[in-house]
C-alpha cells in the first residue's frame, strides 16, 4: 500500500503528462535501450532490429515518429554522431535512454511480472507472444 | 550486366527531402534513408529490377518523411532556454494595427483625402482602361469552333505594296472546299449588303443585312432564339431577323415568326428564326440574315474576278493556317491564271484568324475594326497615371512617418522587430489600397455613361464583373506593395531611441527620393500635356487644311437604290432649274470616299500603271469647284466625251512623266473597264480625296456609268433646311420606296477623323487626370512642408522676412523637381509625337514655343498648388507659430 502511494506520486513528479507508452513506443524504446548498450540506438539499426526481432515490417518514418514522441516525452535523450562516408557526410543520431525511461520499462516490466506470477497456471509457451 | 559500386538514389526525391525535411531532424533522416537505401540494395539481389525496387522504396519513404509545413523549433532538451518571440498576428495584436491604421486616417483628413482621392482616381482611369482593353480584345471571342475559323484574303500586289482585300467572288467557297477536302471542314460567304425591307405596311432601309449561306448560324456562334440553326436558312424563301428588328417590325418576337417580309420590294421571304441581337464585340454585325442563294445570279457569285463577299472557313482541327496557305498559289492559278495574266493583276491569297481580323486595320471591308496601336497607347497611359497615383502614395506616406515615428518607438521599444512594422505598414497600404478601389467603383459607376459616350460604344459592366474584381484584386495588391514598400522600410528601420526623442528628420536621401518622384510624376504628367496638344494640333490642322475642293454647302446623296438612281437621272435638269442648286453631279466615289484602284495602260509606257479612278458625269470638276490647269473639261459638246475622254491630276501627269500641258492629247486605258483608248483631255489641280493620312495618289477621271454618290452643291446664303425640304419634295413627287437620305461633305469629312478626334478627347481628359493627381501630390507635399517650417517662418518673420520672400522660398523647392520634369519630358514627347505624326502625310512641324507654352503651364499650375499653402504659412502670425508648444 504505501510503496504504491509513493510510486504514484513519484510518476506525477516526473511527468506532468500521462506517462502512457504504445504497444510500438514501448518496442521502440526497449530496443533502443538495448542497442544504446553498443552506442548504435539510431534510426536505421532500430529499424533492422525490430525488423529482426519481431519479423515487422517497421518502416523509417514510423521509427522516426516514435523516436521523436518518446524525445517529447522525456524518454530518450540523444545527440549527434560522426559523420560516416556511407550517409553521405552526415551525422547519426544516437539515442540514449533516459533514466525516466529506464524506470517505465521497468515499470512496465514488473506490472506484466506480477500479472504473470498470479496466473497460478502457466499457459502453453506456444501461445505467449 | 554490373551494377555501379555506389548506386544512388532517385535525385528528385532526395531533393525533396532537402527541402522539406522536418528542418529538426533533416539531417539524420537523410543519411538514415540513404544508409538504408544501401542496405537495400545489397539485400536485393543485384540485378536492375532490385535497384529499381530500392529506388522504388526509397522515394516511397522520402515522400513519407516529408513535413513540409514544419517549422524550425528548439527542441527543449537540446534548448534549455527557449525564447519565443511575440506573435504578431495574434487576434489583439490585429486589432490594434486596424485601430492605429484608421485613427491615422482620421487624424490627417487633409493627407488621407489626398491620398485616397489620387489613388482612386487613378484606380478609376486605370479601370476605364481596362474596360476599353478587355472590350477590344473580347471582339469575336464568343464564337465555338473561333479557333479554327479563319477569313479568306485576297492580296493585289501593287508597286511592292500590298492591298488586303477581303472581298473574294462566290466560286471561291465551293471550289475551296473541293480542292481542300479533308482540310477546310466548311465554308460560310456573307454578303453585307443593305435594302429596303417591308413589313405589313411598313418599310425600312436597312443597312445591315447579310446575305449568308445556309450553314451561317452552325458556323459562326449567334444564338437562336427561335429556330434551329442548321435548318433556318435552307429555305430560299426564309430570313431570319435580330430581336430588336423582329420588335421593331412586329412588336413581339412570338408575333414575328412566320410573318413574311419583302426585301426591295420583289423578294418576299418568311421569319423562320430570330438571333439574339449581335454584340457589340462581333466583328460581323447584323439585324437580318437572307440566304444567299436568293441571288446566286449575279455576276459577284459567278464571276471569279469579282468583288463580291466575305468568304470563311473552318479548318480542321488538325489542320494549320500555313498548310493551306502552301497551296493557294497553286490554286488560283488553277482557277484564274488565264484572267489574272490578261488584266495584270496577281493574287495572293490569304488566311486571317478571327480574332485577328478586328485588327487588320488595313484590310479593305466594311466591318468593324480596332485599331491595336491604340491600345498600347491607352495601355501605357493606364500605368502611367497608376504609377502617378502611386509616387504620390509613397511620398505623402514617407512623409507621414516623421509623425508616427514616436509610434514606431514605442513598438520597436516594446519588442516589435523589424518585420513586424514593415507588415504592418505594408497592411496598411493595402488596406487604404481597398478603400481606394471601393471608392474607384463608385467613380466607375458615376463616369461610365460619358466613358461609353466618348468611346462611342456600349460597355457592358455586368460580363466583365469577374475580370474587373480580378483586376482589382490585382491593384490592390501590386498598389499596396508598390507604394507602401518604400515607407514601410523607410519607417521600420528608424532607431527606437532617435524617434522617441523626437530629435528624427527625414534624411537627405529622403527628400532626394521624394524629389525625384515628383520629377517622375511631373514627366509623365507633362509627356501626357505635350502629347495631347501635339495631337490636337495636327486634327485642327487637319480639320482647317485647304482640301483643293469646296466642301461647303455641299449635300451627299448616296446612291444605293434604284428610286434614287433613278431620280438623279431623270430630274437632274428639274434640280438644276431651282435656284438654290448651283450643281449636281453623279460619280462613283465622293471625297473622302471609295475610290477604285485600277490598272492603266498608257502611251508611251511599256509597263502598266496603277492610279485611282473615279467615274463621274460631266459636271464633276463643276460642282466640287476643282482647278483646270492645262486643257478643257468635259463638254456635251463633244459627245464623244463618255467613252473616249479622261481627265488626270498633276499627281497623275507627274507620275506619268509630264508637264501637265504635255499629258494633254496623251491616251490610257483601263485594263478592265475600258474597251477604247481615252484620250487625256485635261489635267485638274491636286485635291485631297481621299483622307489626309495619305498622300495624294493618282486619279483618272472617267466618264461611266458607274454611280454610287450624286453631290448636290447649293448656293451660297438662303435657308438651307427649306433648301432641304425642297430637294426631298422633289424626290417625294416620283413616289419612292425608299428614303432621302443625306449628309453634307463637310460632315464626311469630319467622320474620316471621327475615331482620331475621339481618341484625342480621350487622351486630354486622362492627361488633365495625371496632372490633377500629380498636383494632389505636390499639395500634400507643400501642406507638409509648411507644417514642418512654422517655427522656421515665425522665426524668419520676427527677422523680418517679407512675405514674399518666405513664398518664394517655400515654393523653390517644389519648382526645381518641375523644371526638371520639364527639360526631361519635352525630347521624349517630342521624339514620340514625331513618330505619330509619321503616320499623316500632311502635318505640322513640331514647333518649340508648344514646349515653353506647356512649360510654363506645368510651372504656374505647380505654383498655384504650393502657393496656396505657402501663402498660407507666410501670413500666419508669428507670435502664433512661435507660441506652439
Amino acid at each position: 500500500m504505501a510503496l504504491h502511494l509513493i510510486s504514484k506520486s513519484r510518476a506525477n513528479q516526473y511527468c506532468m503528462k500521462r506517462t502512457y507508452l504504445g504497444e510500438f513506443e514501448e518496442v521502440v524504446l526497449l530496443t533502443a535501450a538495448v542497442l544504446a548498450l553498443q552506442d548504435q540506438a539510431y534510426g536505421v539499426a532500430i529499424t533492422h532490429e525490430i525488423n529482426e526481432q519481431t519479423g515487422r515490417a517497421v518502416r523509417l518514418n514510423q521509427i522516426h515518429t516514435a523516436l521523436q514522441r518518446l524525445e517529447e516525452k522525456g524518454m530518450v535523450s540523444s545527440h549527434m554522431g560522426d559523420p560516416t562516408a556511407e550517409r553521405g557526410g552526415r551525422r547519426k543520431r544516437l539515442f540514449t535512454v533516459t533514466a525516466y525511461g529506464q524506470r517505465t520499462l521497468q515499470e512496465i516490466q514488473t506490472v506484466r511480472t506480477t500479472l504473470w506470477d498470479r496466473l497460478l497456471a502457466p499457459l502453453i509457451p506456444t501461445l505467449s507472444v | 550486366m554490373r551494377m555501379n559500386k555506389h548506386p544512388n538514389p532517385p535525385r528528385w526525391a532526395q531533393t525533396l527531402l532537402r527541402w522539406w525535411a522536418h528542418p529538426d531532424t533533416a539531417e539524420e533522416v537523410q543519411g538514415d534513408l540513404l544508409e538504408l537505401y544501401d542496405h537495400w540494395v545489397r539485400t536485393e539481389t543485384s540485378d536492375r529490377q532490385g535497384r529499381r525496387r530500392a529506388n522504388w522504396r526509397y522515394s516511397l519513404s522520402a515522400l513519407k518523411l516529408l513535413r513540409p509545413l514544419a517549422q524550425l523549433t528548439h527542441r527543449s532538451s537540446r534548448y534549455a532556454d527557449y525564447y519565443q518571440s511575440p506573435l504578431s498576428l495574434s487576434p489583439a495584436m490585429l486589432r490594434n494595427y486596424i485601430k492605429i491604421a484608421f485613427r491615422n486616417l482620421t487624424r490627417n483628413k487633409v493627407f488621407s483625402g489626398i491620398n485616397l482621392l489620387g489613388l482612386s482616381t487613378g484606380i478609376t482611369v486605370c479601370l476605364l482602361i481596362f474596360l476599353f482593353i478587355m472590350n477590344e480584345f473580347s471582339v469575336d471571342n464568343f464564337h465555338k469552333n473561333g479557333k479554327n475559323i479563319y477569313r479568306v484574303m485576297r492580296g493585289i500586289e501593287n508597286e511592292g505594296k500590298e492591298t488586303a482585300v477581303a472581298y473574294l467572288s462566290g466560286p471561291y467557297a465551293p471550289a475551296l472546299l473541293n480542292d481542300f477536302k479533308g482540310q477546310i471542314a466548311q465554308a460560310v460567304r456573307v454578303n453585307p449588303t443593305d435594302a429596303l425591307v417591308t413589313s405589313e405596311d411598313q418599310s425600312f432601309h436597312e443597312r445591315k443585312i447579310i446575305d449568308a449561306d445556309p450553314n451561317f448560324f452552325t458556323f459562326f456562334t449567334f444564338p437562336l432564339l427561335k429556330g434551329d440553326p442548321a435548318t433556318v436558312l435552307t429555305d430560299p424563301a426564309s430570313v431570319v431577323l435580330t430581336e430588336s428588328t423582329a420588335k421593331k417590325y412586329f412588336g413581339t418576337i412570338d408575333n414575328a415568326l412566320g410573318k413574311i417580309v419583302k426585301i426591295d420590294k420583289s423578294l418576299a421571304v418568311k421569319v423562320t428564326g430570330i438571333a439574339q441581337d449581335v454584340p457589340a464585340n462581333s466583328h460581323l454585325d447584323f439585324d437580318l440574315v437572307v440566304p444567299l442563294e436568293n441571288y446566286k445570279d449575279r455576276s459577284w457569285m459567278n464571276v471569279w474576278i469579282n468583288n463580291g463577299l466575305y468568304t470563311y472557313v473552318q479548318l480542321a482541327p488538325t489542320v494549320s493556317e500555313a498548310q493551306v496557305e502552301r497551296n493557294f498559289p497553286r490554286f488560283v492559278d488553277k482557277y484564274m491564271g488565264q484572267i489574272l495574266k490578261q488584266a495584270g493583276f496577281h493574287f495572293n491569297l490569304s488566311l486571317t484568324p478571327l480574332p485577328a481580323i478586328y485588327f487588320e486595320q488595313a484590310a479593305f471591308d466594311s466591318v468593324k475594326h480596332g485599331d491595336k496601336k491604340v491600345v498600347y497607347i491607352f495601355l501605357s497611359i493606364a500605368i502611367l497615371i497608376l504609377l502617378v497615383a502611386c509616387i504620390n502614395f509613397m511620398n505623402l506616406s514617407t512623409v507621414r512617418a516623421v509623425e508616427r515615428s514616436k509610434e514606431i518607438g514605442v513598438r520597436k521599444v516594446l519588442g516589435a522587430i523589424k518585420g513586424h512594422l514593415v507588415w504592418q505598414f505594408i497592411g496598411e497600404s493595402l488596406l487604404l489600397a481597398t478603400f481606394a478601389c471601393v471608392l474607384s467603383i463608385g467613380m466607375l459607376v458615376l463616369v461610365l455613361p460619358f466613358y461609353k459616350q466618348l468611346l462611342g460604344y456600349p460597355l457592358n459592366l455586368s460580363v466583365y464583373a469577374l475580370p474587373i474584381l480580378l483586376f482589382l484584386l490585382a491593384i490592390i495588391v501590386v498598389v499596396g506593395f508598390l507604394s507602401g514598400s518604400y515607407p514601410a522600410f523607410v519607417l521600420a528601420a528608424f532607431s527606437p531611441i532617435q524617434s522617441l526623442k523626437g530629435k528624427l528628420r527625414m534624411g537627405r536621401g529622403g527628400t532626394s527620393l521624394r524629389q525625384i518622384l515628383v520629377v517622375v510624376q511631373f514627366s509623365i504628367s507633362i509627356l501626357l500635356m505635350l502629347g495631347t496638344a501635339i495631337g490636337t494640333q495636327q486634327m485642327r490642322y487637319l480639320k482647317n487644311k485647304q482640301l483643293g475642293y469646296n466642301k461647303e454647302q455641299t449635300l451627299v446623296i448616296p446612291i444605293d437604290n434604284d428610286d434614287i438612281y433613278n431620280f438623279f437621272l431623270g430630274h437632274k435638269d428639274e434640280l438644276l432649274s431651282q435656284n438654290r442648286v448651283e450643281a449636281v453631279s453623279m460619280m462613283s466615289g465622293e471625297p473622302g470616299g471609295f475610290f477604285d484602284g485600277l490598272m492603266f495602260d498608257v502611251e508611251a509606257h511599256p509597263t502598266r500603271w496603277k492610279a485611282r479612278t473615279e467615274f463621274a458625269d460631266f459636271d464633276f470638276v463643276k460642282t466640287l469647284g476643282l482647278k483646270l490647269i492645262a486643257g478643257r473639261d468635259f463638254s456635251p459638246q463633244y459627245p464623244t466625251d463618255t467613252a473616249r475622254a479622261a481627265l488626270i491630276n498633276r499627281t497623275a501627269a507627274s507620275r506619268l512623266g509630264w508637264t501637265p500641258d504635255q499629258a494633254v492629247g496623251k491616251w490610257l486605258k483601263s485594263t478592265l473597264r475600258d474597251s477604247t483608248n481615252r484620250i487625256i483631255i485635261g489635267v485638274i489641280e491636286d485635291f485631297n480625296f481621299l483622307s489626309l493620312k495619305e498622300a495624294i495618289e493618282p486619279l483618272v477621271i472617267a466618264p461611266n456609268s458607274d454611280r454610287r454618290a450624286a453631290l448636290i452643291r447649293l448656293r451660297p446664303g438662303g435657308n438651307l433646311t427649306a433648301t432641304v425640304a425642297m430637294i426631298q419634295q422633289l424626290y417625294a413627287k416620283t413616289r419612292p420606296a425608299y428614303p432621302f437620305e443625306y449628309h453634307f461633305l463637310d460632315q464626311q469629312f469630319d467622320q474620316l477623323y471621327k475615331t482620331d478626334l475621339r481618341q484625342q478627347t480621350i487622351m486630354s481628359v486622362f492627361a488633365g487626370l495625371a496632372i490633377f493627381i500629380a498636383c494632389l501630390g505636390l499639395f500634400g507635399l507643400a501642406t507638409f512642408s509648411a507644417q514642418q517650417r512654422t517655427k522656421e517662418i515665425g522665426v524668419r518673420k520676427v527677422l523680418g522676412a517679407s512675405v514674399g520672400s518666405i513664398v518664394t522660398l517655400l515654393s523653390n523647392d517644389f519648382l526645381k523637381p518641375v523644371s526638371i520634369a520639364i527639360l526631361i519630358a519635352s525630347p521624349i514627347a517630342w521624339w514620340a509625337m514625331s513618330n505619330w505624326l509619321q503616320g499623316f502625310a500632311y502635318r505640322i512641324d513640331i514647333e518649340w514655343w508648344l514646349f515653353v507654352l506647356i512649360g510654363l503651364l506645368a510651372i504656374g499650375i505647380a505654383l498655384l498648388t504650393v502657393s496656396f499653402q505657402s501663402i498660407k504659412a507666410a501670413l500666419v502670425n508669428p507670435v502664433k507659430s512661435l507660441r506652439s508648444e
